[in-house]
């Protein structure tokens, strides 16, 4: 068996993806699961006290015209028709009618604005950091990654970050555009799936006896115990040995990513897209208590025909975004679950000559529901053509602080940089937005 | 009927309104337009006039209105608010207004004897409907809710009636052609026109489609025109396509690339030509229906939703975005 080449220096990352890829026979996987923990509806008290997070991340940025804030009637509106809603007074793109039939268990925010208008780049990796002034040249770790810091739990043999994605990632840099743990360690890096539903390398080879499988673990736990014993404070290796412990742990509980387990019923709820399939596998996850998810659907990006993208689009969001939102409900997850939907950017109030929308960070849509979020309320809105905020303007910051704060974290936090340099989780002077927090 | 000299085409006029006109139909024997807009309205162009202007004067749909027809005096429209009005020219005024499909409508097509409408919406029906009466004759259906090992809403983007009145033709977003008899409803051909099927992987979608159908004069033929597989819809680039086809056999005849994303068609009554004109960036072109090639192609200036020709064929109108054009073969 050929092992991948993961040592060398100590700056050399130990990811976890790469272990998943090649490491995985070298460790001992039992095929315990999710149902080993007593079945989906084990989700008690226990559990109930882990919050965790769900990111729908709408990959190239959804058309908030066409979903959460739309215009009809204006010469930006496009051809979609607004339909009443469960909140009384607010309409919804009639591409979402599921949505707009529970909207009331939802909290929108129309209002949201960053000064990010692109897919790749230090503006997307400010807005994944809150859009921060505050750290000089420190670049600060993305959402994905502190969140999947704050709610890991001690001793888990989950992993903290995994990240879905029904499409692959177009631009160079990948997945790292959007989620970088940077000093908080390889651990809480994103395990990503892409165009599939479960990462590669979990199931123990054939060749390799159960026995062998152990022993050889037991040898590794040896060696890198006497490797480790002068190096505790060494991020890196550290980094390796809790990438090994949660690899272990994945295998222990590949049947998480097993959505042929789950009821036909459950399935049909979710739809046949890759991005509801994936979805499901999210509910699996956070149910067993890895504490964030990203779910990415990709890929919005309609500088040409907007409207046949979102008229092909909306409706598999609509239904995924609802049966997740139902089948969480109905486990009683929903209250310890943070589900968001978040993208790079909006898109413009412009119709270009491609019948298309373009890229815009002055005004566009984001939502919460679930875990400390106050049910039904409709925050901020833009003008009459949603060219620009109307009412109530939200930064990333602020965002990021109610996320926090919704699940019972001090968003003034402080964590430690690299360099030893005390850094709150956001800006020192930025408020969560009060109105939509439980 | 005599042939224009193609290299002499030229735009003789044009009209200026912000945002799209989407579908347009001509007056018999007159340079009046009728021309659906994405603000809603329908507007009145007379291209007779010295400088022709584009007028408000209908108001009634709450969408984008996507296809015109004329029957007589009387005007049908239908739009993405699902409804198929009747509008009484001489009054300017509305006889009837129908809620015709669950889901957006597409586009209209008029039978030539001028007694049956059809329509055709993403709740993946083809209706027809009494041209004066305005009642529902007959539903056509066949194609998939969904487009097949996809789970995304499927879309019918094109209908025609061929000239005898007899069938009606469609297709859908999955690059499926149905051909129904008119009369009783029975599917009296299918088949799959592969090029166009452009839902790509994991949740990226393809401009690739068929946007428009034509009926050779004869009705044996149908052509498909649209754009071809190709690369990802961020951006609407690459040829378009056109392909014909004996609809009875699904045997593909003829195969012509050019331009962009052809959204309109003409097929001459002579079948001197076929002209097609793209949305996307490229030429007006006018295709041998003979063997595969272009005879003549020229800047279309505007990306282009719909296309109307006079009755000689000497003088045709394109509309799009942000303008409606004439156009002429000047001796």
């Amino acid at each position: 068996m050929q092992t991948p080449k993961t040592y060398g220096s100590p700056t050399h990352a130990l990811k976890r993806r790469a272990f998943l890829g090649g490491v995985g026979g070298l460790l001992a996987g039992g095929m315990a699961g999710l149902d080993a923990l007593g079945g989906p509806l084990v989700a008690g008290e226990v559990k109930r006290r882990h919050k965790r997070v769900i990111l729908l991340w709408m990959a190239g940025g959804l058309s908030q015209f066409e979903s959460w804030d739309p215009k009809p009637g204006r010469q930006t509106g496009g051809p979609f028709q607004a339909i009443e809603t469960s909140v009384p007074g607010y309409r919804m793109s009639e591409l979402m009618p599921k949505m707009a039939a529970r909207i009331h268990k939802t909290a929108v925010i129309r209002s949201f604005s960053s000064p990010n208008t692109n897919h790749t780049g230090p503006g997307v990796n400010a807005l994944m950091s809150g859009d921060r002034k505050d750290t000089g040249n420190v670049r600060t770790p993305s959402l994905g990654c502190l969140l999947a810091r704050e709610l890991s739990q001690p001793g888990s043999v989950l992993p903290d970050h995994v990240s879905l994605w029904d499409a692959t990632w177009p631009f160079s840099g990948g997945d790292k555009q959007l989620d970088f743990a940077l000093f908080l360690g390889g651990r809480y890096e994103a395990i990503n799936i892409s165009s599939k539903l479960s990462p590669d390398g979990i199931l123990r080879p054939a060749l390799l006896s159960d026995a062998d499988h152990r022993a050889r673990e037991a040898l590794r736990e040896q060696l890198a115990g006497r490797f480790q014993a002068n190096r505790s404070t060494n991020e890196a290796v550290a980094s390796h040995g809790s990438s090994y412990h949660q690899v272990r742990g994945i295998m222990d509980n590949a049947g998480l990513f097993d959505i042929s387990k789950e009821p036909q019923e459950i399935r049909e709820r979710y739809g046949h897209s890759l991005f509801g399939q994936q979805a499901l596998v999210a509910r699996r996850l956070v149910e067993a208590g890895v504490p964030f998810v990203r779910v990415t659907d990709g890929w919005w990006d309609s500088h040409g025909e907007n409207f046949e993208i979102h008229a092909s689009k909306v409706p598999t969001l609509d239904r995924v975004m609802s049966a997740l939102l139902e089948d969480l409900e109905q486990r009683d997850l929903l209250r310890d679950t943070l589900v968001v939907t978040f993208a790079e950017m909006g898109r413009t109030p412009k119709i270009n000559a491609q019948r298309g929308r373009d890229h815009w960070g002055a005004c566009w849509s984001v939502t919460l529901t679930g875990c400390g979020i106050r049910p039904g309320v409709i925050h901020g809105s833009t003008n009459e053509d949603g060219t620009a905020v109307a009412t109530d303007r939200v930064t990333a910051a602020e965002f990021f602080a109610t996320i926090f704060r919704a699940l019972g974290i001090d968003h003034q936090k402080e964590y430690l940089a690299a360099d030893g340099r005390p850094i709150r989780l956001t800006p020192y002077d930025t408020e969560p937005v009060r109105a939509v927090l439980a | 009927m005599p042939l224009p000299d193609l290299d002499k085409v030229k735009i003789s006029k044009t009209v200026a309104l912000p945002g799209d006109f989407l579908s347009v139909v001509r007056e018999p024997n007159s340079e009046r337009l009728w021309l659906g807009h994405s603000d809603a309205k329908i507007y009145a162009i007379d291209f007779a006039e010295e400088k022709p202007a584009a007028v408000a004067a209908l108001e009634g749909h709450k969408s984008y209105v996507s296809g015109l027809g004329l029957v007589g005096n009387t005007l049908v429209s239908v739009s993405w608010d699902r409804k198929l009005i009747w509008w009484d020219l001489a009054n300017r005024r509305v006889v009837r207004t129908v809620d015709a499909h669950d889901r957006w409508i597409r586009r209209l097509a008029v039978n030539r004897s001028q007694t049956m409408i059809a329509t055709i919406s993403d709740d993946m029906t083809c209706k027809l409907w009494d041209a004066t009466s305005g009642k529902p004759m007959r539903t056509l259906t066949g194609f998939e809710a969904k487009v097949p090992k996809y789970d995304n809403p499927n879309k019918i983007f094109s209908c025609a009636i061929s000239p005898d009145g007899r069938h009606v033709a469609a297709a859908d977003d999955a690059a499926q052609v149905i051909v129904w008899e008119a009369e009783s409803g029975r599917e009296a051909a299918r088949f799959e026109a592969a090029s166009y099927l452009g839902i790509s992987q994991g949740g990226y979608l393809s401009a690739a489609r068929i946007c428009c159908l034509a009926f050779s004069p004869d009705g044996k033929l149908l052509a498909l025109a649209g754009k071809e597989r190709d690369g990802e819809l961020f951006l609407i680039k690459g040829a378009g396509l056109v392909q014909i086809f004996d609809w009875q056999t699904g045997q593909k005849s003829y195969e012509q690339k050019a331009g962009g994303q052809f959204e309109s068609m003409y097929w001459h009554p002579q079948s001197a030509w076929i002209l097609v004109a793209p949305f996307a960036s490229g030429p007006l072109c006018f295709l041998d229906p003979a063997k595969p090639r272009v005879l003549k192609e020229t800047p279309a200036t505007i990306p282009t939703c719909d296309l109307a020709v006079n009755e000689t064929a000497v003088a045709f109108y394109t509309v799009g975005s942000g303008k409606a054009l004439k156009w002429e073969f000047p001796a």
